[in-house]
């Protein structure tokens, strides 16, 4: 068989070829369709909620997007995880360290016996 | 595989032209099975039995006009459709109906990149409009890839390393595709083969966006979902897209899962070619079964399915694979 | 060119930076001109980039032997030796380049900034002290060393020091890596009881019978001095690189600092704790039989930490309204990926683990600077407000897009081909394959975040009016476009990479006797006279 990178190419000659037949029936397509606009401002202006929205509008802020839905899922593994041990407390911090080396220790003495 | 023959097969069989013939085929049937099975006529008007509706639709959505709003980039969310259908296309020409298919060792992480592709296009194009419904849509879109595209691949990929360990197939989709029906009568890879197949046929409802996933276009809600926008060509672009996909994720199913006309070489041709196609429209109809007869998923009833239930499914099947694989 | 002059040319190094450290203050009060201060720096750090060019290409096409060069020329273990090999000229290569890079975004990244003569002085003794610890051959020399780089990060970390979040991530950050020093200078208390000397070659050499000529046998108990020494070692280093459950400094102080500075803490200074980290586990302990089970049980410690800092790093990475916040957890995400590599033990993880390094290197710089340029236009570091800023600035939004492809691991950018290595080298080992289902999520979630990312920064609609931002100055462009390119060109050339560049470093760590054998005959050749 082949080497992979012979057929990645084929695979992007591919997509290549119908990249440039799509883009020609779009280019037609536009054109054909061009005799049919009556040239208007109206109607390219964005339209939410039965009225026009400005353009610093239709965002949506940070909180509602799909990382939310994620968060929702696992609230109880996030409220563990951040909330009870990334606290910005650095005593908290020094015990989690502390904690780690006194199990070091107990394997290294486990280990030497 | 020189360039002529490569753009012969991608513009005529199996690529774009045979492509469009089995969607507007596969389209007519979705809509018409979907549609008796809901107690309604579906598509009967254009030509007998209402089979001329799908090229109808495409045609029209020609013919009108492309509004596009200020602050979308038009250009780009074409370029972005096309390399898609692109994508779906390079992906029918990895399968063993090309004559002459794009196969190498490996190629396997080619075929994932090409199926990701459409979704992410999807997702994007919805993105690059300044619509509220659309940014919703698109943001639902992308959590849902996150779920069934794991799934998905997962489920791909254990009929892959099994047929490469057993018959040699060198991680290669179209070498799988020759030897995974095998697999079927062997005691020992049924249990993996079976887990895959029903995990693979969960994610493909999912990822064709069909009833009871259809939650980024759910219209009820959101309008269109990302499509919102869209009108005229970027519009058809969209649904070719879509529909370009059921067609290949059902016969990447078939071919990989059943063998398609593999097991009947020893057949005529032609009765080959009919029990494929047989083979095929049996999984379209399940999608189309489940399509019908369900309601729709909240987003995050969606996620918890896939996370608790296909795909630990998927993921059990792909270790045990890995895992039988290695002692054999 | 002869060995002797070559071996100068790596050591060098951090003394230039280090003298150029102390004389810019002093510069700064004869000269005014603040472009006086910014040529000066740039000039010592291009010095340093040339010589690292040459010293990586003499030591992959001449020598096949680790360079010796000793202080004063008193023999080691008497004296100070910086030990050079491909690794170590590798990651000094790594270092002057990025301290290169920064020190060019730094120069209009700073401008409404002042006191900048500190800065520079601040960033030449980090360069320093990088260098340091990763050309040195000996283990109290890379304690001063990481004392010199610790303090120079604090410094920098709390360089803005109007803003309360800057001093206070550095105080923290400050307690912390104290902490972690002072146990290190405790493992090397217990190494010299045990070993009675400090010089990495003569280790690896007692530890397997041998000595070098001018010491004797070890006074203590070997096997309990290396355990003790390992375990205290293990723990420190994985403090200053960022390991869970030692990562909790790095989220706060990352992008507390300047983002420049933001590139060099998450891309090099971490891996230079690793890199210490990697060389007393594979160059000096491995194979020596006092310390096989230790490295066994560290090697186990390393996957295990290394899953969770990767669980961690890629859960909390989603959540984050701050730009340089998000990013920060990705530098623990993927160094629970390197640790994962290194904790198999073999050629083929520590190949993994070491691509994965440089690689992730090139990309983190990249986003935490292309970031810098962004809240350089924008004003402001939280999400909400950014949205959009990205539109006006096309070259640094795709420098943002390539870096966030990279690290995510998209294909055919440089984060793939390193996570494949590390993929395979899993697959490779068979019972720790499972393992592998967790790489492939924390890549998805991590994909997830860096997406978050691009999203807000292009293609997301603007919420202010953000007519008045143009693209970032040329200063600040070039070095982004420089590591875009060099992401790019990673990825295409990858085998040809890995062959060429990583597979001798990675051999060179595994060459304990190499290393030793290079010490003894530099100290046989001055007993000779030569």
């Amino acid at each position: 068989m082949v080497p992979l990178l012979v057929s990645v190419l084929e695979a992007a000659f591919v997509m290549a070829l119908i990249l440039a037949i799509l883009l020609v029936a779009y280019g037609l397509a536009i054109r054909t369709t061009r005799t049919l606009t009556r040239g208007s401002e109206e109607k390219r202006r964005p339209f939410a909620c039965g009225e026009a929205l400005r353009p610093t509008e239709t965002g949506l802020p940070d909180a509602s997007m799909y990382w939310a839905v994620w968060r929702k899922l696992f609230r109880s593994f996030y409220n563990t995880i951040r909330d009870k041990v990334h606290t910005g407390i650095l005593s908290d911090w020094l015990f989690w360290m502390f904690i780690f080396l006194v199990i070091l220790a107990i394997v290294f003495v486990v280990v030497m016996a | 595989m020189s360039l002529p023959e490569l753009a012969f097969q991608a513009i005529i069989y199996p690529g774009a032209l045979f492509l469009s013939i089995a969607v507007w085929l596969t389209q007519w049937y979705y809509r018409k099975v979907c549609a008796r099975m809901q107690n309604r006529m579906g598509p009967s008007y254009t030509g007998p039995f209402g089979i001329l509706q799908p090229i109808a639709d495409y045609v029209k959505l020609f013919f009108k006009e492309d509004v596009s709003t200020e602050g979308s980039s038009p250009r780009l969310s074409a370029a972005l459709l096309s390399v898609a259908i692109g994508s779906v296309v390079a992906l029918t020409l990895m399968l063993p109906i090309a004559p002459r298919p794009i196969a190498a060792e490996y190629d396997i992480m080619l075929a994932m990149y090409l199926l990701v592709w459409p979704t992410i296009a999807l997702a994007l194009v919805g993105v690059l409009t300044p619509n509220p419904f659309s940014a919703i849509g698109s943001s639902r879109l992308f959590s849902m890839t996150l779920a069934y595209e794991i799934a998905f691949v997962a489920s791909i990929l254990t009929p892959v390393v099994l047929s490469s360990a057993f018959y040699g197939a060198g991680y290669s989709l179209y070498r799988s595709c020759l030897e995974a029906w095998r697999l079927w009568s062997d005691p020992r890879t049924f249990v993996p083969m079976a887990l895959s197949l029903i995990s693979a046929l969960l994610a493909l409802q999912c990822k064709l966006l069909a009833k009871p996933f259809d939650i980024p276009e759910a219209e009820t809600e959101i309008v269109a979902g990302p499509f919102t926008e869209y009108s005229g060509f970027k519009l058809a672009l969209i649904l070719a897209l879509h529909d370009a996909e059921v067609v290949v994720g059902s016969l990447l199913i078939t071919m990989l899962f059943f063998g398609g006309f593999v097991p009947f070489t020893w057949l005529s041709w032609y009765i080959a070619l009919i029990i494929t196609a047989i083979e095929y429209l049996i999984v379209v109809t399940v999608v189309t079964w489940i399509r019908a007869i369900t309601g729709r998923f909240r987003v995050d009833q969606a996620l918890v399915l896939f996370w608790k239930y296909v795909l630990p499914m998927a993921a059990i099947a792909l270790i045990a694979s890995v895992v039988i694989s290695w002692i054999a | 060119m002869d060995s002797n002059v070559i071996a100068q040319v790596g050591a060098i190094q951090p003394f230039l930076a280090i003298a150029s450290a102390f004389v810019l203050p002093l510069l700064s009060l004869i000269v005014k001109r603040r472009t006086a201060w910014e040529s000066f720096a740039l000039t010592i750090a291009t010095i340093n980039f040339v010589l690292s060019i040459l010293l990586t290409y003499s030591l992959y096409t001449s020598s096949t032997q680790p360079l010796v060069y000793a202080f004063g020329a008193w023999p080691p273990p008497v004296g100070i030796v910086y030990e050079l090999d491909r690794a170590n000229a590798l990651m000094g290569l790594l270092i002057t380049g990025l301290v290169l890079a920064a020190t060019v975004f730094s120069l209009r990244y700073m401008e409404h900034d002042t006191g900048v003569q500190y800065y520079y002085t601040l960033l030449l003794g980090f360069e320093a002290g990088m260098l340091g610890c990763v050309y040195t051959g000996d283990a109290f020399n890379l304690f001063v060393m990481l004392e010199v780089m610790s303090v120079a990060a604090y410094g920098l970390v709390a360089f803005r020091r109007h803003v309360p979040e800057a001093v206070e991530a550095a105080v923290k950050y400050a307690i912390v890596g104290s902490v972690a020093t002072t146990v290190y200078f405790i493992a090397l208390v217990f190494a010299y009881g045990a070993f009675g000397t400090l010089n990495m070659a003569d280790l690896a050499l007692k530890l397997r019978g041998s000595t070098l000529p001018v010491t004797g046998l070890p006074p203590g108990n070997v096997f309990l001095g290396s355990a003790i020494f390992l375990a205290l070692t293990f723990w420190a280093f994985s403090l200053k690189a960022a390991i869970a459950p030692n990562h909790f400094w790095l989220p706060d102080a990352h992008p507390a600092a300047p983002s420049p500075i933001s590139a060099l803490l998450s891309g090099i200074m971490v891996k230079v704790a690793v890199f210490a980290l990697m060389r007393y586990l594979f160059t000096i302990f491995r194979g020596a039989p006092p310390a096989v089970p230790i490295v066994q049980v560290l090697d186990y410690a390393l996957i295990v930490l290394g899953v969770a800092s990767a669980t961690i790093g890629s859960a909390l990475t989603l959540l984050q309204r701050d730009i340089k916040r998000l990013i920060a957890y990705g530098t623990i995400l993927n160094i629970g990926y390197i640790a994962m590599g290194m904790g198999l033990g073999n050629q083929s993880g520590l190949t993994a683990a070491l691509f994965h390094l440089v690689n992730h290197a090139v990309g983190k710089a990249l986003l935490f600077m292309a970031a810098g340029a962004i809240i350089h236009a924008a004003g402001t570091r939280d999400f909400d407000e950014l949205a959009g800023v990205g539109k006006r600035m096309p070259l640094t939004s795709a420098a943002l897009l390539i870096g966030a492809l990279a690290l995510a691991g998209a294909p055919p950018l440089n984060g793939f081909m390193s996570k494949l290595w590390l993929f395979m080298a899993y697959l490779e080992t068979g019972w720790l394959a499972p393992l592998v289902v967790v790489i492939v999520v924390t890549s998805v979630l991590g994909l997830m975040g860096y997406m978050k990312v691009f999203y807000h920064v292009y293609t997301r609609q603007p919420v202010k009016d953000i007519s008045s931002i143009r693209e970032a100055p040329g200063s600040m462009v070039a070095p982004l476009l420089v590591l875009a390119g060099l992401c790019i060109l990673l990825g295409l050339i990858a085998p040809l990479f890995v062959d060429q560049v990583i597979s001798p470093a990675v051999s060179s760590l595994f060459d304990y006797q190499g290393y030793a054998s290079a010490a003894q005959s530099f100290v046989q050749a001055i007993f000779r006279g030569g």
